[in-house]
């Protein structure tokens, strides 16, 4: 791999031990996805922030690299933590496991990120630019900011995400490079009628299809409907990178590289056409609902966390009603969004109706593996969630829109949503 | 069986009974880092435990931290002795690959071409050694 005069001096040890570390690893990498470069970035993201992600291993290694002089190189935010750094105590965390939290969030302050602590970051502090060159982790994110945005981002793993931050540095491979970026399959909607994708729960079940079947192509997807907006790719994302491993796709008419499906295949005509009807989006829904009986202990949205907008759709629905006393209804969102909430009076709105808002973490994250969900039917708008609760916190799921989930709060219940 | 068509992505030469899916795998979510029990109940080796086992799974998928999860269980001890994939996405090479620097242990990782890796047997025992991968 070539290295410039300044990569190999960081290489070298010349700007401190953690540094060097960091290098180490993103040459490491490079060499094995044979990078024939590094390309310096404009800002990060970080995933690796939940103690439950990356344990004690992980803070040993971001100590090593905090304690050794590494800071961030560019503009870095980061992913949602294992605490509410307000709230801990009120939801019930226990102390010895809030502070295991707080010892990572030490080293992360020390090595200068921002603290935004959410996975929705393009949606309020870390906006790239199209085509701009970035280092981002987090699964959803990285498939947002890559599709809906078209930066430039590759699905880096947990540390990494750390070194490329610290170096300012990422490998030339993967979705870096333009012919990684062109279609690999198409995905045709076929007999949707106006009743589908109304709501983001549908563009999570389809996010969560299409990613069960590429795996870690590049799909193209045809036919999502003129209102598709932000949100509903939001959900998307987290959906297709939770079923497969998907950080890249093309949405024609709606993603800045796809205006036509030639455009999306860059002139490729040997593509796979895959064809999906409402029959493959009810099938697929009907293998993620693995609860088995209608009552409803917990519902949850904001995986990935909910923007302002949807606060303010949620709260305008809970208008007049109140949380059911035998349900828990939990948002999860940023300080950054939940303030702009306070600012328009919906935040105060669902408070007041019984809801919970967390932020700064997320339910999956807060786990402490003490069995306080286990057992539990669950009732979420999101794919990502769906996949993640019942091997993390041992619940059964329900599907629903954002309204079939206020309902499902307010009655204790779920009601089937038939669509014609 | 004897395969010779394979890829190293991280050295050593284990040999220990095989866990076997097509079903790629998310190691955070998927995994218990403290037990190395599989707890995915939407993949078919739900239940299974790969510690010390040689794992074969197609793919990775879903979340980035996978990494950090692999890396905790090089710490813990937890960890499979290998893994077998089509393709080793960055999120399962680099946890390994951390975790020779920092405890100088890992998990020995190599990649063999789809239609090898369909011929592997659901109960059988692997074998890295320097030049091939057995598979009784």
């Amino acid at each position: 791999m070539q290295l410039t005069a300044y990569e190999q001096a960081m290489l070298d040890g010349a700007y401190g031990k953690g540094v060097q570390f960091a290098m180490e690893i993103v040459v490491k990498m490079g060499t094995l996805y044979g990078a024939e470069r590094l390309i310096p970035v404009k800002n990060a993201h970080i995933d690796a922030a939940a103690y439950t992600t990356i344990w004690d291993a992980g803070t040993e290694f971001l100590e090593y690299l905090a304690d050794n002089g590494a800071k961030v190189a560019v503009p870095t935010t980061i992913n949602p933590l294992s605490r509410d750094i307000k709230n801990w105590k009120k939801l019930g965390q226990s102390e010895a496991f809030a502070m295991k939290s707080k010892r990572m969030e030490d080293a992360y302050l020390k090595m200068g990120v921002i603290p935004t602590w959410t996975c929705a970051p393009y949606q309020c502090t870390n906006v790239p630019k199209f085509g701009e060159v970035v280092s981002w982790s987090e699964s959803n994110a990285v498939n947002y900011v890559n599709s809906v945005v078209g930066a430039r981002a590759e699905r880096l793993p947990d540390m990494v995400d750390v070194a490329c931050a610290v170096t300012g540095r990422v490998p030339a491979y993967g979705w870096y490079l333009d012919e990684n970026r062109i279609g690999d399959v198409l995905f045709k909607l076929e007999g949707f009628d106006e009743s589908w994708f109304q709501d983001s729960v549908d563009y999570a079940i389809l996010g969560y299809l299409v990613g069960e079947i590429v795996v870690n192509k590049v799909p193209v997807i045809e036919g999502l409907p003129e209102r598709t907006m932000p949100d509903d790719l939001k959900a998307f994302s987290a959906a297709a990178a939770s079923g497969g491993a998907v950080g890249m796709f093309h949405a024609v008419g709606h993603t800045p590289e796809a205006p036509t499906v030639e455009a999306a295949f860059n002139g490729r005509t040997d593509y796979k056409t895959i064809v999906l009807t409402p029959e493959n989006m009810r099938d697929m829904e009907s293998r993620l609902n693995t609860a088995k009986d209608n009552h409803v202990d917990v519902v949850l949205m904001g995986c990935p966390h909910l923007s302002a907008d949807e606060l303010n759709w949620v709260a305008a629905l809970m208008d007049g009603k109140k949380v059911c006393e035998k349900t828990e209804f939990w948002i999860m969102t940023s300080e950054t969004q939940y303030n702009l909430a306070l600012r328009n009076g919906a935040a105060q709105k669902l408070e007041e109706a019984g809801v919970i808002i967390t932020r700064d973490t997320c339910l999956m994250e807060m786990d402490e593996g003490d069995s306080r969900w286990e057992g539990q039917n669950f009732v979420t708008n999101s794919g990502k969630a769906a996949q993640y609760t019942p091997a993390i916190n041992r619940v059964n799921i329900h599907m629903a829109s954002m309204k079939g989930c206020v309902e499902a709060a307010v009655t204790g219940t779920f009601a089937k949503e038939v669509r014609v | 069986m004897i395969i010779k068509d394979f890829k190293f992505i991280v050295e050593g030469n284990p040999s220990a009974e095989a866990l076997v899916s097509p079903t790629a795998l998310s190691f955070w979510g998927g995994v218990n880092a403290a037990t190395g029990m599989i707890q995915d109940v939407h993949h078919s080796l739900c239940g299974k435990n790969l510690t010390d086992k040689i794992l074969c799974i197609s793919y990775d998928r879903g979340s980035c931290s996978s990494s950090g999860v692999m890396l905790e269980m090089i710490r813990q001890g937890t960890n499979p002795a290998g893994i077998l994939c089509i393709e080793a996405e960055a999120v399962l090479a680099l946890g390994p690959i951390i975790g020779e620097k920092m405890y100088q242990r890992s998990i020995a990782m190599r990649t063999v071409p789809e239609e090898i890796f369909k011929q592997i047997p659901e109960n059988c025992r692997i074998t890295f050694t320097d030049d091939a991968i057995v598979i009784e």
